[in-house]
């Protein structure tokens, strides 16, 4: 199967073609000729190639948002919930287990066992990571056991790619950016979230001038 | 020990500098003398805190003398976290001084120290460029690592900040310079120092506008980085948020009035978000691909279809052959018309082998014949005429004349028959056989065989 071929059927299956996951066909698509046939192509089926970010993940879009398109954004929107649980709790676990300056971005490897050691070092987090509720884990399950679960729960959601020689670790795709974004219109909509007068520490001490 | 040539003060230090190279490289790294009783006798140490190389770094040991580490940090391109860029506001306000020291000695007629200071101020001027140089490479390197030399986020986003201060620091610095710089070139040309005057432009004021234009470069990719280290603060800080709301809120289900904006961002519209936008693909193969992989492909594709009913063989069938022959009259009803048929046949050919070639007419057949008779005369002459010629006898119609004032024939009165070959071997196949049966039902008649015999 040609490059292309396998591009546009990773793309029409509503993958996200990143670095992590898709190395060979994200690397075609940054080569503008290739974009142009491949946009050509969804062009034809009324569907256009869009980029999460100027450096983000390729994927598909309508090409008009119709008014059956704004309907099922807006049915998804309320019931966001099902789109976000329980990836965002999982996320979230993996990043206090990462340690305190974490960032999960797309290509952060991330190793079970240390993962799990550090969710058993830590109480609080334990018990956390106990009350996710991952489909087929019975109640009792060890935190590790968990750990493992919700590694291959990223995997399953296209959120994480098995890094190849078996060593347990996994790289995190450019799907997480998506995730991000819709974080974002979420806040934007949500009092709960984008509670204006919790300002993060972080971002007080940062200077004016960064603002520009 | 060679014995050192104490004409020089410079010489026994880097001498020793050279011979203890090994302690001055650990103490560029870290403290060295730690252990009091060993430093104490060290003689390595003990001669470089003599010659002031190292200085006694509080009550625990001695550090390289910071100049010292400053120039071996240049040469060496070494460039610690937290590096601060050189200041050079200092020798900014030193430019100006020494320019008023040295107009006031030359009005005084102090040539020689005149001179002197026009030394300093070369001397400035090319420390600043080297220190601008030097700050801007440092600039530059941190950059394009993008402060690879740390290793936290946190530790990051402050170095980050204090890097964007230096060079806002030295932004400033650089406007100053370039104050102090055009007012002592000026002043410098009006009196006549030419020479002081060009070092000037050459070294700073040419160097200027580059200087400046690389700094702001460097700081607006510095912001670049403070943004997107907000943004990871600012994801980290929605994952966290709605991990909780998701948590506390099992009520929770979504956004009840999403204020969608007219134009709604791609992700909203991806396929995780809303479900596909087209139905799946449905691939089939094509049958008469004779690629090999092709072929077992639809061979599993086969093998995987659910199992059709099994039904009776059916039964077998006798081959359809096809007869050489058409068989018309071989459900022929025995009627008396058809008997009188077959005698006309079995008469046409006996008629054809004793008079030759002239054909027997159907009505003066007609005439000898009791059967025929009872049927009326058109009748008989139409059904011979076309019954005749499906057994292959040749059957011409003898036309009456056209009617008066007319070119066509409109109906006949007679037909002539002549036996073919083929209608031979046909009648005995078929009429022949009636016209058998119907002699040994009916002595009378004349037998076939009789007839036929040549």
């Amino acid at each position: 199967m040609s490059k292309l071929a396998s591009t546009l059927k990773s793309l029409l299956a509503g993958e996200f073609i990143c670095p992590v996951a898709h190395p060979a066909s994200y690397d075609m698509l940054i080569e503008e000729e290739h974009r142009a046939a491949a946009e050509a192509w969804v062009g034809q089926l009324g569907l256009r190639l869009v980029r999460l970010s100027e450096e983000g993940a390729f994927f598909l879009a309508p090409e008009v948002a119709d008014a059956e398109a704004r309907s099922a954004v807006r049915d998804s929107l309320r019931n966001v919930r099902a789109t976000l649980s329980p990836v965002v709790p999982v996320l979230e676990a993996i990043r206090q287990a990462q340690g305190q300056d974490a960032h999960l971005q797309p290509g952060l490897t991330l190793w079970e066992s240390e993962l799990a050691e550090r969710v058993r070092l830590t109480p609080a987090l334990e018990q956390q990571v106990m009350e996710l509720a991952l489909s087929g884990l019975r109640l009792d399950a060890s935190s590790n056991d968990r750990m493992s679960r919700m590694l291959e729960f990223l995997v399953k959601e296209r959120y994480a790619v098995p890094v190849p020689n078996d060593s347990r670790g996994y790289k995190l795709t450019g799907k997480i950016e998506f995730l991000y974004a819709v974080l974002d219109v979420i806040a934007e909509n949500t009092e709960l979230i984008s509670d204006a007068s919790v300002v993060d520490q972080e971002q007080m001490r940062l200077p004016e001038a960064a603002k520009e | 020990m060679s014995k050192p040539d104490w004409s020089s003060p410079l010489k026994p230090v880097f001498a020793a500098l050279s011979r203890h190279v090994d302690v001055v490289e650990v103490a560029l790294r870290e403290l060295v003398g730690v252990d009091g009783e060993v430093a104490a006798t060290d003689p390595a140490i003990r001669s470089l805190r003599e010659l002031n190389v190292l200085r006694p770094a509080g009550e625990r040991g001695y550090r390289l003398h910071s100049r010292l580490r400053e120039f071996a940090n240049d040469v060496l391109q070494i460039h610690p976290a937290y590096q601060s860029l050189t200041g050079i506001g200092q020798l900014v306000e030193q430019i100006p001084m020494v320019w008023n020291e040295l107009d006031d000695l030359r009005v005084a007629g102090d040539f020689k120290q005149a001179d002197e200071a026009a030394g300093q101020i070369e001397q400035d001027a090319f420390d600043i460029s080297d220190m601008v140089e030097r700050n801007l490479r440092l600039l530059g390197l941190l950059l394009s690592t993008r402060f690879g030399n740390v290793t936290s986020l946190a530790a990051k986003s402050s170095q980050n900040r204090y890097y964007q201060r230096q060079s806002e620091l030295m932004s400033n610095d650089l406007a100053r310079l370039s104050r102090a710089v055009e007012r002592v070139e000026g002043e410098a040309r009006e009196r006549g120092l030419q020479a002081l005057a060009a070092m000037l432009r050459n070294t700073i004021q040419g160097q200027l506008p580059r200087w400046t234009q690389t700094l702001s470069q460097y700081q607006s990719q510095i912001r670049r980085e403070l943004f997107s280290m907000r943004e990871i603060e600012r994801k980290n800080v929605l994952l966290a948020r709605t991990a909780m709301l998701l948590r506390q809120n099992p009520a929770w289900r979504g956004i009840e009035e999403p204020a969608l904006s007219e134009d709604l961002p791609a992700f909203l519209l991806s396929k995780p978000f809303i479900g596909a936008p087209i139905p799946p693909l449905r691939i089939h193969v094509d049958p008469l691909d004779d690629d090999r992989s092709m072929k077992e492909l639809m061979r599993d594709e086969v093998h995987s279809l659910p199992k059709a009913p099994v039904a009776a063989p059916p039964a077998k069938k006798a081959p359809r052959i096809k007869r050489a022959d058409p068989k018309p009259a071989r459900s022929a009803p025995e009627t008396p018309a058809m008997r009188s048929l077959a005698r006309l046949a079995a008469a046409a050919i006996a008629h054809a082998k004793t008079e030759g070639a002239t054909s027997l007419s159907v009505m003066d057949w007609r005439a000898g014949d009791a059967a025929a008779r009872s049927m009326a005369p058109a009748l008989w002459l139409a059904f011979a005429a076309s019954a005749l010629r499906p057994y292959k006898f040749r059957v011409v119609l003898v036309a009456d004349p056209a009617a008066p004032g007319e070119r066509f024939c409109h109906t006949f009165s007679d037909a002539l028959v002549a036996p073919t070959p083929d209608a031979i071997v046909l009648f005995k196949r078929t009429l022949g056989r009636q016209v058998g049966k119907a002699q040994r039902q009916s002595p009378p008649a004349a037998p076939v065989e009789a007839i036929l015999a040549p």
